[in-house]
């Protein structure tokens, strides 16, 4: 049987800043693939280029050389808008500092990626609530949850779509221990159960051991897979 | 260096946002000054004239109707203590230039007047005149031209002996006559004054008692013609004295040297009982300043409404640059800035951009000042006394003005967010949303202050006016503080009200878009969802799926902009301290134009009623340099010429006058048939009926005078004890009018002249047509104003739109104020919001989506202003109709709202509004991308 198709794959891309003698390369001639439903880690020292290749991953950014196919679209070759709708479709992101909407309630955040979708929710946001046990927070507003219960809330938002890829950029940064392993235990059986493939960078190695692959980053450039 | 880094780098480096803050303020201070200006220019030009009448006199004598010369031999008495110079001071019309001159008629040879070295001009017969240069200039005229000016209805030519230098004092459109000659102009009915009656006088030298507008372009005054038995001038009171019916507008009194003035005006009072004011010059500019109180008043209130706005906009700018700055404020309490500090510190930030805003403001002030005094005098024109345009000129104080208002405007409005960032708590400090849920606890007592602010709303509309003493002209300090008062409530209840209403509609739209979104559900078939272990319900699409229906179509668009209004709705709730206080300042400015739309449009439709009933004829005759306060009276051959125009059914004379009741300017009418079943004033009663002494609402109101009262009116002729009978509507003066049945008035004043003619066409003749014969036939028609019924209301209602023009401006330009704050507002939405921006980019919003949100922000924002401002409005119009119009100018206006222009100014100002969040909408899709995330 033959493999199947990669999710994403990134072929010798590289990522510069500025330009001329300011100009600084965020990454350098990295290459990977990931397949469906693959969990892969990203690890390295702050400033490596792991949130950088993770934009790029996640259609949110373009590389300077180098090109990104995401489901087999080639990311540098898409216009604003179509970069869009293909992240709009395939992507959820979960952010280091959560980054909910402050002025939408639980709910009204898992919501809003359908909306922007113009995608009907139904009974969706309840359902994905209750996934994350936070059922009975569905009302509430970020300022009133505490740091593990706006990341639930944020992986719930990237699941609701279903996308075929969650890009979580130090889900657990921000995190005491206790949070940090349930929602990184809630992220790798989410994902498996919507059959998502999952791109995580992060600094620690109890959150890297749920991943099916880990790459390392140094100085913008794959030093080893493991 | 805390003032650079937290105040001065951000609103430089927030320029655009900057600049927008300071266009606002500078707008409202501009309107305050440029209305400063033109009202001191409208007293100015009182003052010109006040100045150009006075000369060098020390006391002027004048009285509501002309003084009879038979009283100067009793002066005889005062010969050691002044010299008395009787004057004429009327208007007269220049049916060439289709202007209007003010002719003063002095006795010229009380001084030598000296055009040294001018050839004197060639007699031509013509009385001499002395014109103001900017007049002839402005209207083609040299030295030795003749001029025909109409007068009294009738054409009367003189010849230019001298142009009148241009002079700060003297009015641009003066002009001096010899004081035999203005008689002979001005009194038709007076015995003959000239041609060869009296001793023929070689041309004297004279300049000096021209005082300020000594001639320019000199040369000798052809001679002229002694009245038989005129006073001469200078010499003291009991010189030769001419027949009765001479008579004189006033005195200029010059004192001796050494006499005392308060004790020569004692003196004067009971030898000059026709005379009202017996005082020095500056005197009578206080009485005219006096008449214009309340309506400088009224505009000035207007004016500062775009500051009201200005000073929302201050408290915007720095409450948002508080809630911008949280982070580094909170840093710098943990680093042990003290409160004290951070409050200076954003008190600063408020005067920076007042001073700044004001310093501009100034510059604008300067620059509207001419337009605003344009428009000013043509008011005070239309409803006061014609008076020609000061210049509009900007002095020290003005700055000083600008400058204090706006730096007192802008500490005032700092001082709620500076306190605000001065009690923050570091820790707090540092969690989103701690200040909007402050806000929202707070909602109660703003609640509380609204209702208190609305009683003492209603308490002072209640309250009489204060000061007012009978008869005086008031100010309505309490209705302005009731309308300000109102003001305030809303935007007390602005918060609370937001609060409650922008979550359950963030949520009622949120719901209607799951039910827009179940109405239209489309399951895609198992095979094209993403992953077969999806959750239940999930309907992933692939592209293709993006070929919908159109209905589908429509499904998906109607969510999207649902969702998005249920977002903004979430965003204003968000930012609940921002968004009050931008909602209620455009509702402010929205009220304020809804207010006085509808007084406006109510006064115009009351009017245009008003006006219907009373012109009962159909074409009405008067002269052209027809004047309110002194009206020209027709010559007894136009009269005999009317009565003879075929086509005439019948005919009703009138005689109007000023006159001064209890020592205040009022107007005098009384009317009568020439013809039997001639036409009637249908007066519109208030109270009472019919009867020989009526009096007009303005009048009543001021005097105090109702039905029943009685009161005594002091004639030339006798002294009267009248009983008023009726109180009818009457739209024509603020000082009102006491109308006399014919009788009662030759009683007090002796038979009345014929100052205007209303006419009723026969059976088959329009109205029109009965005019054009008129025309045709009248001698000197030229000099005449005949009008028939349909364009006197057409004159009516022209010169009443003139007379609001400079409202609607007013209006207009806090409008601009208001929607430039919502401009400025958004854009530091956009600036402040760039994470959520860029997270919903992250989330799939296309820049379209972001440009959309901000959008319906701007739309929402609008639509919540107008809800709110609309009734504010309406409650508004109620204090100005019913409150302060009553108080200003004593005038019953009946409820007329002009539906169709309040839905048009509604629909402009929620356009504008939208228009006003495009540029941050286009900022927002510009700017939102993955590093504006990370950076935060």
């Amino acid at each position: 049987m033959p493999a199947p198709a990669p999710l994403v794959r990134a072929e010798s891309v590289a990522k510069r800043y500025g330009s001329g003698d300011a100009a600084t390369w965020a990454l350098r001639q990295v290459s990977l693939e990931v397949a469906p439903g693959e969990f892969l880690a990203l690890m390295g020292r702050s400033g490596c280029g792991k949130t950088t290749l993770l934009n790029l991953l996640g259609a949110m950014d373009l590389p300077s050389s180098g090109r990104v196919l995401l489901q087999g679209a080639d990311t540098s070759q898409l216009d604003d808008h179509a970069l869009t709708l293909l992240r709009r479709r395939a992507v959820g992101f979960v952010f280091q500092a959560f980054h909910l909407l402050p002025t939408l309630s639980v709910r009204e955040n898992i919501e809003v990626p359908l909306l922007l979708a113009g995608l009907p929710a139904g009974r969706l946001a309840p359902e994905m609530a209750a996934r994350v046990e936070l059922s009975a927070k569905l009302d509430a507003f970020p300022h009133q949850l505490s740091g593990g219960e706006m990341q639930r809330v944020a992986l719930a938002r990237a699941l609701i779509h279903q996308p075929a890829l969650i890009v979580a950029d130090e889900p657990t940064g921000n995190l005491d221990t206790h949070s940090a392993s349930l929602v990184i235990a809630l992220l790798a059986r989410l994902a498996r159960e919507q059959g998502a493939a999952v791109v995580m960078a992060t600094h620690s190695h109890e959150a890297a051991r749920h991943a099916d692959r880990i790459l390392h980053l140094q100085d913008g450039a794959l030093v080893s897979a493991s | 260096m805390f003032f650079r880094a937290l105040i001065w780098r951000p609103l430089r480096n927030d320029w655009g946002r900057t600049l927008l803050s300071l266009l606002a303020i500078a707008l409202g201070v501009a309107v305050v000054i440029a209305l400063r200006v033109a009202n001191r220019g409208a007293i100015a030009s009182f003052q010109r004239t006040t100045s150009a009448l006075a000369g060098d006199a020390d006391l002027l004598v004048s009285g509501p109707q002309p003084l009879p010369a038979a009283l100067l031999p009793r002066l005889f008495p005062l010969n050691s203590q002044a010299e008395f110079f009787p004057y004429l001071d009327r208007r007269a019309y220049d049916p060439r230039a289709r202007d209007t001159l003010h002719l003063l008629g002095l006795d010229l040879l009380a001084s030598t007047i000296a055009p040294a070295g001018k050839t004197p001009l060639p007699a031509t017969g013509h009385p001499a005149i002395l014109l103001a240069a900017a007049y002839a200039a402005a209207h083609g005229l040299k030295l030795g031209d003749p001029l025909t000016l109409s007068i009294g209805g009738e054409p009367h030519t003189f010849q230019i002996a001298a142009l009148l230098p241009a002079s700060p004092l003297a009015p641009p459109d003066l002009a001096l006559l010899d004081l035999p000659d203005a008689l002979a102009a001005f009194e038709p009915n007076a015995p003959p004054t000239r041609g060869g009656r009296g001793p023929r006088r070689p041309a004297a030298k004279r300049s000096a008692d021209l005082g300020p507008w000594g001639p320019q372009v000199g040369a000798s005054m052809p001679p002229r013609a002694v009245p038989a038995g005129r006073l001469t001038s200078g010499t003291r009171a009991g010189g030769a004295l001419g027949p009765a019916p001479i008579t004189f507008d006033g005195l200029r009194v010059r004192l001796a040297p050494g006499a005392n003035p308060q004790a020569l005006s004692v003196a004067l009072r009971p030898l000059v009982p026709a005379a009202d004011t017996i005082a020095p010059p500056r005197a009578r500019l206080q009485q005219d300043t006096q008449m214009l109180a309340a309506f400088r008043a009224n505009l000035q209130a207007l004016a500062y409404v775009s500051l009201l706005v200005g000073i929302f906009l201050i408290y915007n700018t720095v409450s948002i640059s508080v809630v911008r700055r949280r982070t580094a404020i909170a840093t710098l309490r943990a680093l042990g800035a003290t409160r004290a500090a951070l409050l200076r510190l954003f008190l600063l930030e408020g005067a920076v951009l007042s001073l700044l805003g004001g310093a501009l403001g100034l510059l604008f002030g300067w620059l509207l000042a001419a337009s605003a005094m344009a428009l000013v005098q043509r008011t005070i024109n239309n409803l006061y006394a014609a008076s020609a345009p000061a210049p509009a000129t900007l002095v020290p104080a003005d700055a000083l003005w600008a400058l204090g208002l706006a730096l007192g405007a802008g500490l005032f409005a700092a001082l709620g967010p500076a306190r605000a960032a001065s009690r923050t708590a570091p820790a707090q400090a540092l969690r989103p949303g701690t200040a909007e849920s402050e806000v929202r606890t707070r909602a109660l007592s703003s609640a509380l202050v609204a209702a208190a602010l609305a009683l003492a709303a209603v308490l002072c509309a209640y309250l009489p006016e204060p000061g007012a003493a009978a008869g005086g002209i008031s100010v309505p300090w309490f209705g302005f503080a009731s309308a300000l008062l109102a003001v305030l409530a809303a935007a007390a209840l602005a918060p609370p009200l937001l609060a409650l209403l922008l979550p359950r509609l963030r949520r009622a739209l949120w719901r209607q878009r799951g039910d827009a979104l179940r109405a239209n559900r489309r399951p895609l078939p198992a095979s094209r969802r993403h992953s077969g272990a999806g959750l239940p319900g999930i309907e992933a699409r692939t592209p293709s799926d993006h070929r919908e229906r159109p209905t589908q179509k429509v499904a998906s668009h109607l969510r999207r902009a649902l969702g998005l209004l249920g977002m903004a709705a979430g965003s204003l709730a968000g930012a609940l301290r921002r968004s009050a206080v931008l909602i209620a300042a455009l509702a402010t400015a929205i009220a304020v134009t809804f207010g006085v739309a509808i007084m406006v449009g109510s006064f115009r439709q009351t009017v245009t009623t008003w006006i219907g009933q009373q012109l009962q004829g159909d074409v009405f005759v008067r002269a052209a340099d027809w004047d309110r306060t002194r009206p020209a009276p027709l010559a007894p051959a136009l009269l005999a010429a009317v009565a003879a125009t075929p086509g005439l059914a019948q005919l009703e004379a009138s005689h109007s006058q000023a006159w001064s009741f209890r020592g205040q300017p009022t107007f005098l009418n009384t009317r009568w048939s020439l013809t039997p079943q001639a036409p009637r004033p249908e007066y519109q009663f208030l109270q009472g009926g019919p009867g020989p002494v009526l009096v007009s609402e303005p009048f009543a109101r001021r005097f105090r005078l109702w039905p029943g009262d009685a009161f005594t009116l002091a004639g030339p002729k006798q002294t009267l004890r009248l009983t008023v009978a009726g109180v009818f509507y009457d739209y024509t003066s603020d000082r009102g009018l006491l109308v006399l049945d014919r009788p009662t008035f030759a009683r007090a004043f002796g038979p009345p002249t014929i100052t205007e003619l209303g006419l009723v066409a026969a059976p088959g003749v329009t109205p029109s047509a009965l005019r054009r014969r008129l025309e045709r036939r009248l001698p000197h028609a030229s000099s005449l104003a005949i009008n028939d019924n349909a364009s006197l209301r057409r004159q009516a209602l022209a010169v009443f739109d003139q007379t609001f023009r400079i409202t609607y401006a007013l209006e207009f330009i806090t409008l601009i104020v208001a929607i430039l704050g919502v401009g400025n507002t958004l854009l530091a939405v956009v600036l402040e919001r760039a994470p959520e921006f860029a997270l919903l980019r992250f989330l799939g919003a296309t820049r379209h989506q972001l440009g959309g949100l901000l959008l319906a922000e701007s739309g929402l924002a609008a639509t919540l202003a107008l809800a709110l401002g609309a009734p504010l409005g309406a409650v508004l119009s109620l204090i100005l109709v019913r409150v302060i119009n009553v108080q200003s100018f004593g005038w019953t206006i009946q409820f007329h709202p002009p539906y169709a222009f309040l839905a048009a100014a509604a629909a402009l100002v929620w356009l504008a509004t939208l228009l006003a969040g495009w540029l941050p909408a286009q900022a927002a899709q510009r700017q939102a991308s993955a590093s504006t995330l990370e950076a935060e």
